[in-house]
């Protein structure tokens, strides 16, 4: 009855729905780091880089098919080390959460609410998802599977309809491509698959553990198309010189949505109601995984009750930190550092854990 | 048949009175348990050659067949009595004889207390005591005024059987067996309610159900403690995974076909006596939205009828709301035409949009109340002074807008289009929610409903199956997808549900 | 267990309850005025904007509410709108936007206009833009008496010119994209025609600056050049063996040549059109006639070479506007090459060859001989 394992594919469409959020919240970077349209081309290396990762992780995980990242650290590392990545996980966790919530509320004050204070926006969403993420693993796994199926699929297939007037010789010149420039956002792009992250926990809740892992390969490879097809889209619309203007290519490209014969008029409200579902599944996934990557690291018994002590930090930082635009400047360090991080951290733990096989 | 009490003795009485030999002294004792009720008739009858030995005839009036007793019980035990040499023979013997060799009715059973032969009585049998025995002899005589298997008026079809379930539990299940001539099919008697009694059954087919379900819903209905089961809304209740929520988990029906589709399917069965409804376990999201029709007309109009099922859905829960939103909050959605014209038709209205919303919702309310209460013809009066006099004339009046109308007629039609009746009225108390949140936030408040609402459906469980399975996991059970939103051909659905064969999928 | 469930649920439905009574944007919809079309207006130091807003009443007959204000900017226009009326002024609904010929030919004030455009979350990029020749407010003024909301007109117009490809702009989002890849932007002209609006000629802009404008053919074979599987040439009158003749027309291909070594630029359109007479003289039979029909083409792709030949060393030597997009194209395709020209791209382009070369077919010619 009380079974909180999911299966291998609700743990793929998590995987995918939070790499989505955070590509749509990275995507200005992207297209603003490189001079000219490729990208892409971060993108596809970034997803590379991910893939070839995904051997050692995977080994690692089939091993200890029944524990998390900071369990398997707790085992191999002293306690200090292990103690260290799990509050690095915690706090990134928390971290990006609050910006994606901070952004998200921002998209919906300025395009829906305009005069509803942020904090009200902020608490709603932070409320609700809380009773989402207390719920456990298999509500999460379930909403998100929902969540694919009456929100991202509609959104994109939305948003397909606004290349209406679209100028595909946009996405040229290809050659020569900005190779600094390129090299320079592949930590960016490589943010956007945050699920490479989120996998080293929700790995441990699969039932069936076989077919998981290479599942789990296929996740690089969806996310890597979504990611690059909504960089293509934005570019095929604005062409790269505007879209560098602007703060959330996302929505305004959902504003040129033109359905023969759709009954609303301004579309990019409409497609934010998709993406606040989207975004807001969002937010409880990494709630729960908060609360889970504490409960590892603090070996508590419990996660739910975890949520009354994150909520109160997240609205804090939420409120505390400025707007997605003004950060721009600051951005960069800490997007190197974090994914530097996220990137190092598995591999390093699969590395130890093969060093100790081998004794 | 064979009455199963195994599993009801927490709610039998424990105390046993045994029969004693003397047949005066069980009249007095069964006439003391019945001080008062005028209904049960004592009938002492003097059998055997002689006219020697005293017989005792019990039964409740109107709840036995009074011929059948008559004719083939007391005739036979007063007039062709052939015991000859029995008469001083001891003790049981006697009984043995006579419910061997005089009685001529099919069913005939030994009783061994007094309570045991109260229970009887009191579900229509006849009990007969015999001067010396210490036993008793249940006579099959149920038979009370039944009503004849009609078609149920909730759940008529264009096509299709239109036999339905009536009060009398064991018709109910001849005429599910009949449909599926499978020694498979297990019945399962059980016995609910310390002071009703009330018979219950639990159907399954053996060797497809899931057992993980089927262990649920039994050891649920066992651990129910009612005083009486009237109606099998009750067990429903009981039963269910989550009382506190607004989804029903339990599907029911009135229609033999029904249910017996919901047992090739794997799922178990509960018929309740003196009840035309039974339930169906475990019950999703999906199942409420199909109706038994969809399966007996050609498959490509089903699909489509089906397809504008699920468009009916987002309306009944959000169109109100919608409403509200775009009137208050985003009026820039609308068409530049109709957000003028709107805005035109709105300018003498005194009400805010969401009060207007709240209005016309209530009224609608109390019409389909008013004429769920009142007979038929005089109830089709009721809707149409309901929908066309006051729509019309408060409109005429200012205090709403034609817009407000069509969209709370369009709500309330596309309600009726729900198959399951009790699912439509969980979506239509959901859309006063919605209009709320639409009333304080707009098209966010409703974005934010709707989240809880799916946390809501994917945190249900019935009996222990996923509420929202399959889409909550839409690719394990692709396959499930089919007999979703469209209805698949007959011929590609000869797979069982597979979340249902939870069980099963492990075991291969 | 429960008792701390039932106190957290009670908590947060109150905390809801203090947070969620604002309903600060709720302002229903008749209580909401739409600016339909803004006409703006460069005076000596601020703008003047001219508003038309339609009256919002029950009954079938349109109406409209115009008043006029100077003002700095659009919020400053806001803001004096709010305090000059009962209701919530909402730019939500825009149609279009009128700039006046004054204002288009400031290039600050052009660009000013044009960021507060794009920076707002509630106007809609997809709002249409049109210049008006001589002053916008006269434009809004106009009663037109078939639809007396001169924004509705204008849009509807516009949208119809777009999709039938007369015009290469419709909406203020083409034009900045288009200012921004190259510069340069045609943007439609509306004027006063007796009682009513046109809209024929097209602006050509600069570096936000209006330079002048292009006359209704002029517009028609840059279209020619820009679009060609939708471009259409209504209309070639032409005299062949002293007889009138009119030829339209109806699809046409196009290849193009870009070439582009050192600072010389050449381009090379090479133009296919497929016509159909559309009139001619009853009962005569030259149109059977092989060498009239090639009189017919030579002289009729004489006439569009000629009015394209011009239209082109107008773009080049009088504007030195590349309103053909071959700036984009060379963006595009010879990135390497024009990276060391980016700089001096307008002499570039000033002194490029292009050169259009047209071929015609005549496909049919009606439904008599």
């Amino acid at each position: 009855m009380f079974n909180q394992d999911i299966t291998p594919y609700q743990n793929i469409s998590i995987l995918i729905l939070v790499s989505f959020a955070f590509q749509s919240l990275l995507m200005p970077s992207i297209l603003s780091e490189i001079d000219g349209p490729v990208g892409w081309i971060s993108i596809a290396a970034a997803a590379l880089l991910l893939y070839l990762a995904m051997k050692p992780v995977n080994k690692l995980m089939e091993k200890h098919s029944e524990d998390t990242i900071i369990s398997i650290s707790n085992k191999l590392f002293p306690k200090f080390i292990s103690r260290s990545i799990g509050l690095y996980y915690i706090f990134m966790f928390l971290i990006s959460n609050s910006i994606l919530l901070k952004d998200f509320s921002e998209q919906i004050k300025l395009m829906m609410l305009f005069k509803t204070p942020l904090s009200t926006i902020i608490i709603a969403i932070l409320l609700t998802a809380g009773y989402a993420a207390k719920k456990g693993m298999q509500t999460i796994a379930n909403i998100t599977n929902i969540a694919v199926v009456i929100a991202l699929i509609p959104y994109l297939l939305i948003i397909v309809f606004s290349t209406y007037y679209a100028d595909y010789t946009n996405i040229l010149p290809i050659y020569p491509a900005d190779v600094v420039g390129v090299a320079k956002s592949i930590p960016f792009a490589m943010l956007g698959f945050f699920g490479f992250s989120i996998l080293m926990f929700s790995n441990s809740r699969v039932a069936i553990k076989e077919k998981n892992l290479m599942i789990n390969k296929r996740f690089i490879v969806i996310s890597a198309i979504l990611y690059m097809a909504c960089y293509l889209l934005i570019v095929v619309k604005f062409g790269i010189k505007e879209a560098v203007n602007m703060v959330w290519p996302f929505i305004s490209v959902m504003k040129f949505v033109n359905i023969p014969g759709f009954f609303f008029e301004s579309t990019e409200i409409v497609g934010l109601c998709f993406q606040i579902v989207v975004t807001f599944t969002c937010i409880c996934i990494l709630s729960y995984f908060t609360n889970l990557s504490m409960q590892e690291t603090f070996k508590t018994r419990e996660n739910g009750y975890f949520i009354f002590i994150q909520i109160p930090i997240l609205y804090l930082i939420a409120a505390a930190l400025p707007g997605m635009y003004m950060m721009f400047p600051y951005i960069r360090i800490p997007i190197y550092a974090l994914s530097a991080l996220n990137f190092l951290i598995p591999l390093l733990v699969a590395f130890k854990d093969r060093k100790k096989g081998f004794i | 048949m064979s009455e199963n009490n195994n599993n009801n003795t927490k709610n039998q009485n424990t105390t046993k009175t045994n029969i004693e030999k003397d047949l005066n002294k069980n009249e007095a004792s069964l006439r003391k348990i019945f001080k008062n009720a005028d209904d049960i008739v004592f009938r002492k009858i003097e059998g055997g050659q002689n006219q020697k030995i005293n017989m005792l005839l019990v039964y409740v009036d109107g709840m036995t067949t009074k011929e059948a007793i008559s004719e083939y019980a007391v005739q036979n035990l007063m007039m062709n009595m052939n015991l000859e040499n029995l008469e001083k023979s001891p003790d049981n013997e006697i009984l043995n004889a006579v419910s061997k060799t005089n009685i001529a009715i099919l069913e005939v059973k030994t009783l061994l207390t007094l309570e045991e032969c109260v229970d009887k009585m009191l579900s229509g049998e006849t009990v007969l005591l015999i001067d010396t025995c210490t036993k008793g002899i249940m006579l099959s005589s149920r038979g009370w005024p039944m009503r004849g298997v009609q078609e149920p008026a909730a759940e008529t079809l264009i096509r299709g059987a239109r036999d339905g379930f009536n009060e009398t539990m064991k018709v109910n299940i001849t005429l599910i067996r009949r449909r599926i001539r499978d020694p498979k099919l297990k019945v399962k008697y059980t016995q609910v309610g310390s002071r009703s009694k009330t018979d219950m059954a639990i159907m399954y087919i053996e060797d497809i159900v899931n057992k993980t379900v089927l262990d649920t819903v039994e050891k649920r209905i066992k651990n129910i403690d009612i005083e009486a089961i009237l109606e099998s809304s009750y067990v429903e209740e009981m039963i269910e995974d989550d009382s506190y929520s607004l989804f029903p988990q339990i599907e029911n029906t009135e229609r033999p076909d029904a249910a017996a589709s919901a047992l090739l399917e794997g799922r178990v069965v509960i018929a309740v006596d003196n009840t035309p409804t039974v339930l169906i376990a475990p019950a999703i999201f999906v199942s409420f939205m199909q109706s038994s029709e969809d399966y007996y007309e050609r498959w490509l109009p089903s699909c489509i009828t089906r397809m504008i099922r699920y468009v009916a859905l987002p309306i009944v829960m959000l169109l109100p709301a919608l409403y509200v939103a775009v009137t208050q909050f985003h009026p820039n959605m609308l068409p530049t035409q109709l957000a003028l014209y709107v805005a035109a038709s709105r300018a003498n209205v005194p009400f805010p949009p969401y009060f207007e919303a709240l209005l016309m919702e209530l009224v609608i309310e109390l019409v389909r109340e008013a004429s769920m209460r009142i007979t038929t013809p005089v109830g089709s009066t009721i809707g149409l002074v309901g929908g066309l006099v006051i729509g019309q004339s408060s409109v005429e009046a200012g205090l709403i807008t034609p817009l407000a109308v069509i969209i709370v007629a369009l709500t309330a039609i596309a309600s009726f289009t729900i198959p399951s009746y009790n699912f439509s009225t969980t979506l239509r108390m959901i859309r006063f929610a919605f209009i709320i949140l639409a009333a304080v936030f707009g098209l966010f408040g409703i974005s934010i409903g709707l989240s809880v609402l799916i946390i809501h459906l994917c945190t249900l469980k019935s009996c222990g199956i996923p509420y929202m399975s399959p889409l909550s996991s839409f690719i394990e059970d692709r396959s499930d997808l089919k007999d979703t939103i469209i209805r698949p051909r007959i011929k590609n659905m000869v797979r069982k549900p597979k979340y249902l064969q939870a069980e099963k999928e492990k075991g291969n | 267990m429960k008792k701390i469930k039932l106190i957290i649920i009670i908590l947060a439905a109150v905390t809801l309850a203090m947070v969620l009574t604002g309903c600060w944007d709720s302002v229903e919809i008749n209580k909401r005025e739409y600016l339909f079309a803004v006409g703006i207006d460069k005076e000596k130091d601020t703008l003047k904007f001219t508003a038309e807003i339609p009256k919002i009443n029950e009954g079938s007959e349109e109406q409209r509410i115009i008043y006029s204000m100077e003002n700095n900017n659009f919020a400053d226009f806001y803001n004096t709108s709010y305090l000059h009326s009962d209701k919530a002024i909402s730019d939500r609904l825009m149609q279009v936007i009128v700039l006046g010929e004054e204002t288009a030919k400031n290039p600050e004030t052009f660009k000013k206009i044009f960021d507060e455009i794009q920076r707002s979350p509630q106007m809609n990029r997809r709002v249409k833009i049109c210049i008006a020749k001589g002053k916008a407010e006269d434009i809004i003024n106009t009663e037109i008496p078939s639809n007396p909301i001169v924004g509705r007109f204008l849009s509807d117009m516009l949208v119809k010119l777009k999709r039938e490809s007369y015009q290469d702009i419709y909406t203020f989002d083409e034009a900045i994209l288009h200012l921004g890849q190259t510069g340069n932007a045609m943007i439609p002209v509306v004027e006063m025609n007796d009682k009513s609006l046109k809209i024929e000629r097209a602006a050509v802009i600069k570096e936000y600056e209006l330079l002048g404008f292009l006359e209704t053919e002029e517009v028609e074979s840059i279209m020619l050049l820009l679009n060609p599987t939708k471009a259409n040439i209504k209309n070639i009158n032409i005299k062949a063996d002293e007889k009138t003749l009119a030829i339209g027309a109806v699809d046409v291909s196009m290849t193009e040549d870009i070439d582009l070594t050192g600072d010389k630029l050449s381009v090379d359109y090479y133009i296919t059109l497929y016509c159909y007479v559309d009139s001619f003289i009853v009962g005569d039979d030259s149109l059977a006639d092989k060498n009239f029909m090639n009189k017919v083409k030579e002289e009729s792709l004489k006439k569009i070479s000629e009015t394209t030949a011009s239209t082109i060393d107008k773009l080049q030597h009088t504007y030195r506007a590349d309103l053909l997009r071959i700036k984009d194209d060379l963006y595009k395709f010879h990135k390497q090459d024009y990276e060391k020209i980016m700089d001096k791209y307008d002499e570039v382009f000033e002194a490029a060859h292009i050169n259009v070369h047209f071929k015609m077919d005549i496909k049919s010619i009606g439904l008599v001989k």
